[in-house]
C-alpha cells in the first residue's frame, strides 16, 4: 500500500475541554490511485493530509507511506496548497526548484528539472514572472511543479482550485488530470465539491462529521475524461450527494447544540 | 549608468509638475525669509542678525568650498565625515544587536517575556535625553551611542513585527519542500524579513540622524550638530543657517540612498 | 540573477567600508606643530576626561583648575596670567536698551556702585586670610560654586578682583578683537557695520568709562528705587562679586550691598548661564539688564550677532589655568604638540589666550577631527 492509515486518531485541546476531530480513520491508497477526500467542514479532511504531510502530529493509530511511518514533513510527501504559499520573492522557476536547492542539486541539473515541469504544467513564457505576477491558475502551476520536482511518493493535495473562478478551476481539473496520467503519481485530494470529487477521483472517500472517519468509500468507475453531462456521471454525483447531505445535517445539528 | 540617466530623465518627464510646484513654494519661502529679513534689519530690531538674508547664508555656505569654517578652523570635510562616521558606526551596530534580538524576540515566547518590559520602559524615552549621560559615559562614542540608541528600536521593532507576520504557510510548503529547521529559516524567514528591515533602516537612519545633530549640538568639536552650536556661540549666525542647509542636504541623501535602495531591494524581491 | 546581486551587494559594501577605512586612516593627522583641542567636554567633567586620558589636558576657569590640582589628578602646566599678564577675563555689560530707559542709567550706576563695593570687599578680605572677612569670603565661595574652601582657597589665590577699566584693558579688548579677525571669526566688514571706524574705535567704545566714574558718586537709599534683572554664569568664581553684593551677612545686618543702595536684583530668566554666548542670546532677547560674562563672549556677539551691549565694568583679570596630567612629561607649551586639550569653547577666553599663546610659538592650535 502507498498509504496506509489505520486507527488515526487526533484530539485538539479547546479550553477546558478537549475535542475529537479524528476518531478511527481508515484509509489504503494504493499506487498510481487518485483518491478525493470529501466531507463537511470540520469533519477534519484537512487534518488527515496534514497529518499524512507530517505538518501535524497525530494523537493515536498509525500513518505509513511505502511502508514507512511518517513522523514529520518531507518531500517525499509534496503538498500543494489552497492559498498557493509560493514564495514571493522568488520567480516561478527558482519556486519550482526549491526543493532542489535543498538538497543541494547543482545548478545545470535544476534547470533541467525545472524546464521540464514548467513544459509539464504549462507554464512556458511564465517562468522568470514572480507569483505576484501570476493569476490564481499559473500560481497553483507553480504550486504542483514545485511539489512534483522532488519526484514524491505522493502528492497531497488541500483544495488546490478552492481559491479560483470556476472557469479556471474546470480547466485546472482538466490540466491536473494530464499531468497526473504523465506523471502517475499517487494522489490524496482534499475538497467539499462533489462535482470535482466525482470529475477527479478514482475512489470517493466520504467522512464523517466530527469526530471524523470514513462514513462510505465510492468508487467512481467512469473512465476519463468524464462527460459532467452523461448520466453515469449524475448518477454517481447523486449517490455521493446522499452520503454527504446526511453528514452535513449532522454537522450543522453539532453546530446549533451546545458542544 | 546610462540605465539611470534614462530613468531620471524619466522621472522628471512623470513628475514635471510636481517639481514645478515645489519650486514655486520654496522660492515663495526664500522670498518670505528674505522680507522678514530685510524688515528686522530696517527697524534696527535687535535681533536683526539672529536672522540673516538667504543670500548671506548662501555667502555662507558656498564660503566652505574655498576657505575652512570660520568658527573651528578646519574646512567643513572634516565635520561632514565626523557626523557620516559617526552614524555609520552607530547604525552598524544598531543592525549587529537589533537584528539577532529582534529574531530571538519575535520567535521565542521566553525572549519576548525577557525582552519586552526593558523595550517597553526605554523605547518611549526619546535618545535625545540621553545625551548628557552619554557624552560622560562614553566620552567620544557618546554621540555615537545616541546614534546607536535612536536607530535600535525601529529595528528591532520591525524585525520582530515581520518574523511574527511570515505566513506560516510559508514554513509548511518550505516544510513539505525537504526543509529542516536551518533552511526554513534561511530560506524562508530571512528572505521574508527583508522588506521589513529595510523599513526598519529607513526609519533608523532618519531618527538617526536627529541623534547625532542633537548630540553634537550639546557637546561636540566636530560633527554637523557642533557646527550649529559653535556657529551660534560666535554669533556666526549666516554660518549657523548654513549648517542647518547642510544638515537637511546631507539627511535627504542619506535617507534617500536608503529609501532608493529598499525599493530596489523589494523589486528584486518581487514584492512590489 | 541571483549571484549578480550578491557580488553587487558584497562589491558595494567592501568599496564603503574601504572608503571609510581611508577616510579614518589617510586622514592627515596634521603637520608637525599643531595642537589639537576638543570643546565636547563641560568644565566639569574635564577633570574626569583628564583622569581617565580622554585629553592630554586642558584649560578652564577657576575653580576647576585649582580642584584638579589639588586631588592630584593634574598639575597646572601655565596659568594664563602667564600666558598674558593682568589679562582682563570677566567684565560686566549692560543692556543699551536698559540704558535708554528712564531709570536705566541710575540704577546702573547704583548697581556698579555695589559691584565697586563688593570687590574692594573682597580684594580686603583675600589680603588677611584670618580675618573674619576672609572666613565669610570663602563660605560665600563654596556656596556659590559648590566646592570645597581649600579649593576655593587656592582658586581666589590665582585670580584678582577688579572693577577699573584701565588703558590696559582697552588695549586687550583690542587685542582681542584683532585676534578674532585673524581667525575669521569676526571681520572688519562686521565691526563697520556696527558703526565703528576701526578696531581700536572699537575698544575705546565698547567699553562705558563714564557710569563707572559717576558711580562713585552714589548714596545709599532706604528704599527700593528699581529692578535690575542679573545674569551671571554657573558657579564662576570670577563672578563672586555679584553674589557678595547679593547677600546681608557682609554688611553684618539684613540688608545687601544691593539692597543698600535701593537695588532689587533678580536672577535673569535663563540664568545661572552656561556659557557667556547663551547670556548674549539672553541679552538680546530681552531678558537680561546687566550681566557678567567674559570678554571675548561680549566682544564677539556683539560684533556678529549685533546685540545692544555695552561693557561698564570689569569683573575680574586672570584666573584661568592650563592643566596636564600629573607626571604626564609634558613640561612646556613645546610638549603639547600633537595633544589633546579641552577647551570649554571656542568663543571663551580661555581658548583666546591658549591660541594666542601657541600662535606666538608657531603653532597650530586645531580642532581634534575625532
Amino acid at each position: 500500500m502507498t498509504i496506509d492509515i489505520r486507527g488515526l486518531g487526533k484530539v485538539f485541546p479547546k479550553g477546558k475541554k478537549t475535542v475529537i476531530a479524528i476518531d478511527g480513520f481508515d484509509l489504503q491508497v494504493g499506487e498510481g490511485e487518485f483518491v478525493c477526500l470529501l466531507g463537511p467542514s470540520g469533519c477534519g479532511k484537512t487534518t488527515v493530509l496534514r497529518i499524512v504531510a507530517g505538518l501535524e502530529e497525530k494523537s493515536g493509530g498509525t500513518v505509513e507511506v511505502h511502508g514507512k511511518a511518517v513522523v514529520g514533513a518531507g518531500p517525499e510527501r509534496g503538498m500543494v496548497f489552497q492559498e498557493f504559499a509560493l514564495f514571493p520573492w522568488r520567480t516561478a522557476r527558482r519556486n519550482i526548484e526549491f526543493g532542489l536547492e535543498l538538497k543541494s542539486v547543482p545548478e545545470i541539473e535544476r534547470r533541467r528539472i525545472s524546464s521540464k515541469l514548467i513544459d509539464l504544467v504549462g507554464l512556458q513564457g511564465f517562468e522568470d514572472a514572480h507569483p505576484r505576477e501570476l493569476s490564481g491558475g499559473m500560481k497553483q502551476r507553480v504550486g504542483i511543479a514545485r511539489a512534483l520536482a522532488n519526484e514524491p511518493a505522493v502528492l497531497l493535495m488541500d483544495e488546490p482550485f478552492g481559491a479560483l473562478d470556476a472557469q479556471t478551476r474546470n480547466l485546472m481539473q482538466k490540466e491536473l488530470l494530464r499531468i497526473w496520467s504523465a506523471t502517475k503519481k499517487t494522489v490524496l485530494f482534499v475538497t467539499h465539491s462533489v462535482d470535482e470529487a466525482v470529475f477527479l477521483a478514482d475512489r470517493i472517500v466520504v467522512m464523517t462529521a466530527r469526530p471524523g472517519k470514513v462514513r462510505e468509500i465510492i468508487p467512481v468507475g467512469l473512465p476519463r475524461p468524464r462527460d459532467r453531462t452523461s448520466g453515469e456521471f449524475i448518477a454517481v454525483r447523486g449517490k455521493v450527494l446522499a452520503e454527504l447531505d446526511e453528514e452535513f445535517e449532522k454537522a450543522r445539528a453539532k453546530e446549533l447544540s451546545p458542544d | 549608468m546610462v540605465d539611470f540617466a534614462k530613468e531620471l530623465r524619466r522621472y522628471f518627464q512623470d513628475h514635471w509638475r510636481n517639481l514645478l510646484f515645489g519650486l514655486l513654494s520654496v522660492s515663495a519661502f526664500l522670498v518670505a525669509w528674505h522680507l522678514y529679513s530685510y524688515y528686522l534689519e530696517s527697524t534696527d530690531s535687535d535681533f536683526a542678525k539672529y536672522v540673516p538674508a538667504p543670500g548671506v547664508v548662501a555667502d555662507a555656505f558656498m564660503g566652505w568650498f574655498s576657505d575652512p569654517d570660520p568658527g573651528t578652523s578646519v574646512w567643513v570635510d572634516v565635520h561632514v565625515v565626523a557626523s557620516l562616521k559617526r552614524i555609520f558606526l552607530g547604525f552598524v551596530l544598531a543592525l549587529a544587536v537589533a537584528i539577532p534580538t529582534g529574531l530571538l524576540m519575535g520567535s521565542l515566547r521566553m525572549a519576548d517575556a525577557l525582552g519586552k518590559p526593558i523595550v517597553e520602559i526605554f523605547r518611549p524615552i526619546p535618545p535625545i535625553a540621553w545625551i548628557p549621560i552619554f557624552l560622560v559615559v562614553f566620552g567620544n562614542w557618546g554621540a555615537v551611542a545616541i546614534v546607536f540608541l535612536g536607530i535600535f528600536f525601529p529595528i528591532l521593532l520591525n524585525v520582530q513585527l515581520g518574523v511574527r507576520s511570515v505566513d506560516p504557510v510559508l514554513i509548511d510548503a518550505a516544510r513539505t519542500l525537504g526543509a529542516n529547521r536551518g533552511q526554513v529559516f534561511t530560506k524562508v524567514i530571512i528572505p521574508f524579513l527583508i522588506p521589513y528591515m529595510m523599513t526598519g533602516i529607513k526609519v533608523g537612519l532618519g531618527v538617526g540622524w536627529m541623534c547625532i545633530v542633537a548630540a553634537e549640538m550639546v557637546g561636540g568639536s566636530t560633527g554637523v550638530g557642533s557646527l550649529i552650536r559653535i556657529s551660534s556661540d560666535l554669533g556666526l549666525f549666516p554660518h549657523m543657517y548654513a549648517a542647518m542647509v547642510l544638515i537637511g542636504i546631507l539627511s535627504v541623501l542619506t535617507t534617500g540612498v536608503a529609501a532608493l535602495f529598499e525599493r530596489r531591494l523589494s523589486k528584486w524581491m518581487g514584492m512590489r | 540573477m541571483d549571484k549578480k546581486i550578491l557580488m553587487a551587494i558584497v562589491v558595494a559594501a567592501v568599496v564603503v567600508v574601504a572608503v571609510v577605512a581611508a577616510a579614518f586612516i589617510l586622514r592627515p593627522e596634521g603637520r608637525t606643530g599643531t595642537v589639537y583641542y576638543d570643546t565636547s567636554i563641560t568644565v566639569p567633567n574635564m577633570k574626569a576626561a583628564l583622569s581617565t586620558g580622554l585629553i592630554d589636558g586642558f584649560i578652564s576657569w577657576e575653580p576647576f583648575v585649582s580642584e584638579a590640582s589639588m586631588d592630584d589628578t593634574g598639575e597646572v602646566l601655565m596659568w594664563s596670567s602667564e600666558m598674558m599678564p593682568n589679562h582682563p577675563c570677566c567684565v560686566v555689560v549692560a543692556s543699551t536698551n536698559f540704558l535708554e530707559t528712564e531709570d536705566g542709567p541710575d540704577l546702573t550706576k547704583r548697581f556698579l556702585k555695589a559691584h565697586m563695593d563688593a570687590t574692594e570687599w573682597m580684594l580686603t578680605a583675600n589680603q588677611d586670610h584670618d580675618s573674619a572677612e576672609y572666613t565669610l569670603l570663602v563660605t560665600l565661595a563654596q556656596e556659590f560654586t559648590l566646592r570645597n574652601s581649600s579649593v576655593v582657597s587656592a582658586a581666589m589665590s590665582h585670580l584678582e578682583y577688579k572693577y577699573e577699566m584701565d588703558s590696559s584693558f582697552t588695549t586687550a579688548l583690542e587685542e582681542f578683537t584683532d585676534m578674532y579677525i585673524d581667525l575669521n571669526i569676526t571681520t572688519n566688514a562686521a565691526i563697520a557695520d556696527m558703526g565703528y571706524d576701526s578696531v581700536s574705535d572699537f575698544a575705546d567704545s565698547y567699553a562705558n568709562e563714564t557710569l563707572l566714574a559717576e558711580a562713585g558718586d552714589i548714596e545709599p537709599s532706604s528704599t527700593i528705587l528699581g529692578t535690575v534683572r542679573l545674569g551671571y554664569l554657573v558657579g564662576d568664581i570670577h563672578q563672586m562679586a555679584q553674589f557678595v553684593a547679593n547677600d546681608p551677612r557682609v554688611l553684618d545686618g539684613d540688608k545687601s550691598i544691593f539692597e543698600k543702595y535701593g537695588l532689587e536684583v533678580a536672577a535673569a530668566e535663563g540664568a545661572p548661564f552656561s556659557s557667556g554666548g547663551a547670556e548674549m542670546d539672553a541679552f538680546v532677547a530681552g531678558d537680561v539688564d546687566i550681566g557678567y560674562l567674559g570678554a571675548p563672549p561680549a566682544i564677539v556677539k556683539h560684533l556678529n550677532g549685533g546685540a545692544k551691549t555695552t561693557i561698564v565694568a570689569q569683573a575680574n583679570i586672570e584666573g584661568s589655568g592650563l592643566v596636564v596630567a600629573k607626571n604626564s612629561g609634558i613640561e612646556s607649551l613645546d610638549d603639547l604638540v600633537n595633544k589633546t586639550i579641552a577647551v570649554p569653547n571656542v568663543s571663551s577666553i580661555q581658548f583666546l589666550l591658549l591660541k594666542i599663546a601657541l600662535e606666538e610659538r608657531g603653532y597650530d592650535f586645531v580642532v581634534k577631527s575625532s
